[in-house]
């Protein structure tokens, strides 16, 4: 097995870095400042054609790969900032229609998600629900030649800005059937954003679904089977969040290292004394770790494997460890790393969302013990 | 308008071997970028393009590694790209580079204008652009701030020290850029891809090249490192002052002032 | 013994940079270095001079160690244009058959030494720190710092001939004018149309005389990647403010965006000499070093006790610069109070 990124991986990456340095990083400040992403990044990141990069040139996409994603939000994700996270959504949003849709689908919705023009959404979670999917409360009742949708979905990224989404409502037969949604729908409104521990600009809002008219053609994949696709549409999802995680990972080391260079106890910089040397080397290897593991996920992902356990298994190994790579980090900045003028601050916070967003980290346990239980074994 | 951007693949940082026997860099096998210089070139050549329309080729003499700095440049939206490579060229001085890469140019024959950057980050010598020039018997523009093409006349702003001028001559001719004269684009992720899935970078090696095989390489530079070392430099003994900083800030002040050196202190 | 067809080129020459009817300092420089060179060769200094109306500079040449000054003066030549210089130079040098030819590494110099060098086909070397002759070879050795830390190369130019190296501002001393030197002065035509020469110059334009440049500075502080980021560069800047100092950097802050290259000091940037150098956050590493190891006083803050700016500063403070700096700025608003 070959390791080494393509020379196609390498330059991407490479470009990236570049857009990272410059397209967001100045911006960072603003965008937590008034917790929000400012339009335009969205319309560099679809320039920049980072977006529907696993979807085919036909339908305006790259025609590249989820490795190739994972590898470029890594690079995005060392500012910490949610834009990284808008690059990855709309790629899997994008990968899930495509997947599931029919023609007429694909071209009605894949180009505006690869051209910058829609903000999309995944909308499964309810106040009342966000780990059981049996328990949503959200119906959609058929009305001649459409559907009509109403519950109340909450924590929706993206749920509030131009375009559509793709909404999981229980259909008449009581299945859930996954349907897209135009957000300029009549009926369709929404809260203000919830204000976050960390990942300003991620606009988490609720959505409330009055009357919304659905035409029965916007159903995607088959009628009642919308839980099969949110499914898959979640592993690959859990992929991404941990790329996310390694970038950040590595931002922490590459502050703390900064840090640890210069910073004097004893009339020596810190990394001269062995203990500080060894926290480094715990985060070091750790990262290591995750990233690999992280690419091979994604790499199944291309082959076609289904990743559902294998992307529950990463996210259970890598949430703790990244999480412990950053406590790390803010224990070596010392009392800095609790300011808000240092860039540790904004890491420490928005690592924390991962054990608990997009399926806890228990869930994942059970995932993966279920699955053990159930087979036959090795 | 047609334009030829000469590139280089230089060490990513200053942790690169030398060979002691000819006090050449070990290039091939160490991790290189594209000179960040090379880039403004390339942006002001598909600026260029884009007011113009024409055609854009890279070129590059280096190791076969160096393949990827023309992909690069391919990825940021150059038409084609040529490496020259040959055990041949190697240990080129920058007269010698500067032949071979002439003997390309008039390969590639079509060109209205050649673009370089100012000078590597590497030996920073800031000598192949006008040695290029003087080869080709073309007008050198260099230290470019500004470029305008304007039907057969280009004009540049060329930075000095102290100010600047306005020089114009007419194509074909060879300019040489700054590195603030723009921001270079970043190429887009469906453009890095055609790169690797449907473009060629043609190599060209001695024998494509032509020319006097004597001029090449180590053999054909006129100048050589005789010898490579390690120098620190050493001055008598340093006096370390030692306290916390409000303490060392005042015994620093304190020596300045003993030596007359806080005369001119502003607002005295 | 010079190398094989090499021993029939003799004499050093120094290509003269003028402006405003007054030679350029490094050109003055590099003909004391020359002298030295020549002394040791047993050959003699040719100052080439080219421009319009600046046969009077020719006397000062002398006083500063020409022997022999070339003078084409024409109004072609008013302003400096690459063919024009190349083509009156390459004549003389063909003529006359010279061993060395200096220039000065300014914009214009590094302009036209290469284009020298390809039109004779011979060896250029750029931004050197030191000169010497190889006695038993007749060869002219060139030392200048390597890519690398710490690293200098010995460049000669065996079988090609005139030797063309270029050295920046202050690298060289200058030594003090004789005015009791004689010299010999020539007068040479000039044969070109002004309808041969392809470059026009529009115009030309200096920025105010703001600030002293940092070549002729008296104190210097300077900051390098040990400042951490452009916020610590303010610091710098404060502190420099605050000394009547200028600004100085090394070439990675450069490379991050903190400051412009205008302030570069080293091998391929500024030489300087100033009184008083205060280097923060600067390692000491040979490109930077070669730059203002003819500092008078050189205090240096870095908190690597290792760092090799110590092997040559007078004065050190081993410590955070970020916490240094903000120290140094109180004491001294403090003693400006007080005055």
């Amino acid at each position: 097995m070959d390791f080494t990124l393509s020379g196609e991986s390498k330059l991407m990456v490479k470009a990236a870095r570049d857009f990272a340095e410059q397209v967001i990083e100045p911006t960072a400040a603003k965008i937590e400042e008034e917790d929000a992403l400012p339009d335009d990044i969205l319309q560099k990141l679809a320039k920049a054609r980072m977006l529907g990069m696993m979807i085919p040139r036909e339908y305006g996409g790259v025609g590249s790969t989820a490795l190739n994603v994972i590898l470029i939000l890594e690079e995005l994700a060392k500012t910490g900032s949610a834009a990284a996270f808008l690059m990855a959504f709309c790629n899997s949003v994008a990968e899930t229609i495509y997947h599931w849709g029919s023609e007429d689908l694909r071209r009605r919705f894949l180009p505006p998600l690869c051209d910058g023009s829609s903000y999309p959404a995944m909308a499964f979670t309810e106040p009342g629900t966000g780990s059981d999917p049996t328990a949503i409360t959200t119906t959609a009742l058929p009305d001649g030649n459409s559907y009509i949708l109403n519950g109340t979905k909450r924590f929706i990224t993206q749920g509030h800005k131009r375009g559509f989404g793709v909404f999981y409502a229980k259909d008449e037969d009581e299945r859930i059937t996954a349907f897209m949604v135009d957000k300029s729908s009549q009926g369709y409104s929404w809260s203000k954003p919830w204000a976050l521990m960390g990942l300003a600009g991620q606009g988490l809002v609720d959505v409330f679904l009055k009357d919304v008219k659905v035409p029965k053609e916007d159903i995607l994949g088959e009628k009642g089977r919308g839980f099969h696709i949110l499914l898959r549409w979640i592993a690959g999802e859990r992929v991404q969040q941990m790329a996310f995680m390694v970038g950040m990972g590595q931002a922490c080391l590459d502050e703390s290292l900064r840090y640890a260079k210069e910073r004097m106890v004893g009339g020596r910089p810190m990394t001269a004394m062995q203990g500080f040397q060894w926290m480094l080397a715990e985060m070091h290897t750790s990262i290591e770790a995750c990233r690999w593991w992280t690419y091979r996920v994604a790499s199944k992902q291309d082959e076609g494997t289904d990743i559902q356990v294998d992307s529950a298994a990463l996210k259970l190994f890598v949430v703790p460890t990244i999480q412990e790579v950053a406590r790390k980090a803010l224990q070596i900045h010392g009392s800095y790393g609790y300011c808000k003028d240092y860039k540790m601050e904004r890491l420490y916070r928005t690592i924390a969302h991962a054990g608990v967003t997009a399926g806890s980290t228990e869930i994942q346990k059970t995932i993966v013990g279920s699955a053990l239980a159930r087979s036959k074994g090795n | 308008m047609d334009i030829i951007v000469c590139v280089k693949q230089v060490p990513e940082t200053s942790e690169i071997g030398w060979d002691p026997k000819t006090g050449t860099l070990l290039r091939e096998g160490a991790g290189g970028i594209l000179n960040p210089t090379d880039k403004n070139a390339l942006e002001a050549a598909l600026q260029l393009r884009e007011e113009h329309g024409g055609h854009i080729t890279a070129l590059s003499m280096g190791p076969p590694q160096a393949e990827e700095v023309l992909r690069e440049a391919l990825s940021m939206g150059v038409d084609r790209a040529v490496l020259l490579s040959d055990s041949l060229l190697a240990g080129a001085d920058t007269l010698s580079t500067s032949y071979a890469l002439g003997l390309a140019v008039k390969k590639v024959a079509r060109y209205d204008l050649i673009l370089c950057s100012k000078e590597s980050s590497d030996g920073m010598t800031a000598q192949v652009g006008p040695q290029l020039a003087e080869l080709l018997n073309l007008p050198q523009l260099t230290y470019a701030t500004e470029i305008a093409v304007n039907h057969n006349r280009v004009r540049i702003k060329q930075r000095l020290e102290g100010g600047f001028r306005i020089l114009e001559t007419c194509l074909p001719a060879l300019i040489t850029v700054e590195r603030g004269i723009n921001q270079p684009r970043i190429p887009p992720m469906d453009s890095i891809l055609e790169t690797y899935r449907d473009r060629e970078v043609q190599v060209w090696g001695a024998e494509e090249l032509g020319g006097d095989k004597d001029h090449f390489g180590l053999k054909g530079s006129p100048t050589q490192a005789r010898s490579v070392y390690s120098k620190r430099v050493k001055r008598g003994q340093v006096s370390i002052l030692e306290g916390e900083p409000d303490e060392v800030a005042r015994k620093l002040i304190g020596i300045l002032r003993q030596r007359d050196l806080l005369r001119g202190l502003h607002g005295t | 013994m010079a190398p094989d067809g090499m021993g029939k080129y003799r004499g050093v020459w120094v290509s003269i940079e003028q402006g405003d009817g007054n030679p350029a300092r490094v050109s003055l420089e590099l003909l004391g270095e020359g002298r030295t060179l020549a002394e040791e060769l047993g050959a003699d200094v040719t100052a080439i001079l080219i421009g319009e109306g600046v046969s009077a500079i020719a006397k000062e040449l002398i006083y500063y160690g020409a022997d022999r000054v070339i003078i084409a003066d024409n109004p072609i030549a008013r302003d400096y244009r690459t063919e024009v210089y190349t083509e009156i130079i390459v004549e003389q040098v063909l003529k006359e058959m010279p061993e060395i030819l200096l220039i000065g590494a300014t914009y214009m110099g590094r302009d036209l030494a290469p284009r020298l060098s390809a039109r004779l086909h011979t060896g250029c070397t750029a931004d050197c720190t030191e000169l010497h002759i190889d006695k038993e070879m007749r060869l002219l050795v060139a030392t200048k710092p390597y890519f690398g830390r710490n690293l200098m190369a010995d460049i000669i130019c065996p079988f090609h001939r005139p030797q063309i190296v270029t050295v920046r501002p202050g690298v060289m001393e200058l030594k003090a004018q004789d005015r009791g030197r004689k010299g010999e002065l020539i007068s040479v035509d000039v044969d070109l149309r002004e309808e041969d020469v392809k470059i026009k110059v529009l115009d030309t334009v200096k920025s105010g005389p703001g600030g002293v440049s940092l070549e002729e500075a008296d104190k210097v502080v300077v900051g390098g990647m040990g400042v951490g980021n452009q916020a610590g560069f303010e610091m710098v800047k404060e502190l420099a403010h605050l000394l009547g100092a200028e600004v100085g950097t090394t070439s990675l802050p450069i490379d991050e965006g903190w400051i412009s290259e205008d302030y570069k000091i080293g091998q391929t940037g500024k030489t300087i000499r100033p009184r008083l150098y205060i280097g923060c956050g600067v390692s000491g590493a040979i490109q930077h070093a070669a730059g203002m190891i003819n500092s008078e006083l050189v205090v240096a803050i870095n908190n690597n006790p290792k760092a090799d700016i110590f092997h040559f500063a007078d004065y050190g403070i081993i410590g955070d610069v970020n916490q240094i700096l903000p120290a140094l700025i109180t004491e001294l608003s403090t003693v400006d109070r007080k005055n």
